[in-house]
């Protein structure tokens, strides 16, 4: 084999790695703005599995203190985003459309049994706020952290 | 082969590969121009997919103009959000006057997490007749919008 085989075969070489870094390095792009487009539409369908129902509301026009009692319908296990049961950050209050501020409000998880920080399927949360209330009919709003929204009617 | 032959067989073939290197740096061009176009705007329509916005709730004391309209918008979407380019559109009018701030301290919010919800406060520009329900619209940079009825 001579030297100009050599050669040849060296360059032939090149162009072929060079071929397939170009092929890699697009297909890597691609790679990983699909993944996470489908993060995304997994993360979407997990708003659909997502359901809670308010069980009872209570008040106690002495201690001004309003009890809410919901329970996770949905399938899909709610997590509290600051890491802190009693201050869940992105859970979102109105009261007759106003805004309850994230001091007024604990959030209590009953029944649970392992998790403290997740509120599983068929759990019960509860939820105080301390608010002075009206007597006569008022509406609570309720909506999580990825939008989900319930409202309730109940009487003071 | 003489001399003559060799310089004119040399000559095509510098004019060859001037032609052919010409040609490989002006597709070349095409091609990266055109790959970055397309970058952009696949970039450009992920960011739209993971943009989302839900108008949560709206508080609606007064309906006459330069009355304050209050509209608490969630960001539900995967993508940080600014607040400073949202349009906002009552019974489909802009409306230019409007703050973006956090319900809790009250202080202006400029960026706007996934997950946070911001109170706008919309000053009507115009007085809303009682009687109707109204629209109320938020719309994102990127096109991204709710849409919420309301009445007093």
């Amino acid at each position: 084999m001579g030297l100009d085989t050599i050669v040849a075969w060296s360059g032939a070489l090149l162009v072929i790695l060079l071929l397939i870094y170009s092929i890699l390095d697009i297909h890597n792009n691609y790679l990983s703005q699909d993944i996470g487009l489908l993060q995304t539409i997994r993360e979407e369908g997990s708003k659909f599995r997502t359901d809670f129902d308010v069980i009872n509301i209570s008040y106690n026009s002495s201690s001004q203190l309003l009890e809410v009692y919901l329970k996770n319908t949905g399938s899909e296990i709610i997590y509290f985003q600051d890491y802190s049961i009693s201050r869940a950050k992105c859970f979102d209050v109105f009261i007759d459309d106003s805004w309850i501020s994230k001091d007024k409000m604990k959030f209590i998880l009953l029944n649970d049994s392992f998790d403290a920080l997740l509120w599983n399927p068929d759990e019960y949360l509860k939820l105080n706020i301390s608010i002075a209330l009206s007597s006569g009919e008022h509406t609570i709003a309720i909506v999580l952290c990825n939008g989900v929204k319930e409202m309730e009617t109940f009487v003071a | 082969m003489g001399a003559s032959t060799i310089v004119s067989h040399l000559i095509l073939f510098i004019v060859v590969l001037g032609m052919t290197i010409t040609l490989v740096s002006v597709l070349t061009g095409y091609v990266s121009q055109t790959g970055a176009v397309i970058n952009l705007k696949q970039r450009s329509m992920i960011n739209e997919i993971k943009t989302n916005i839900k108008i949560v709730s709206i508080k609606a004391e007064n309906l006459s103009q330069n009355s304050t309209l209050k509209l608490y918008v969630k960001n539900t979407g995967y993508v940080t959000l600014k607040t400073s380019c949202l349009d906002v559109f009552i019974d489909r009018e802009w409306v230019k006057n409007f703050t973006a701030i956090d319900p809790d301290s009250l202080e202006l919010k400029s960026l706007w997490n996934p997950k946070e919800t911001i109170l706008l406060n919309v000053t009507l520009p115009k007085t809303l007749n009682e009687s109707e329900v109204h629209e109320a619209k938020v719309v994102t940079c990127n096109g991204v919008s709710d849409s919420e009825l309301f009445s007093k």
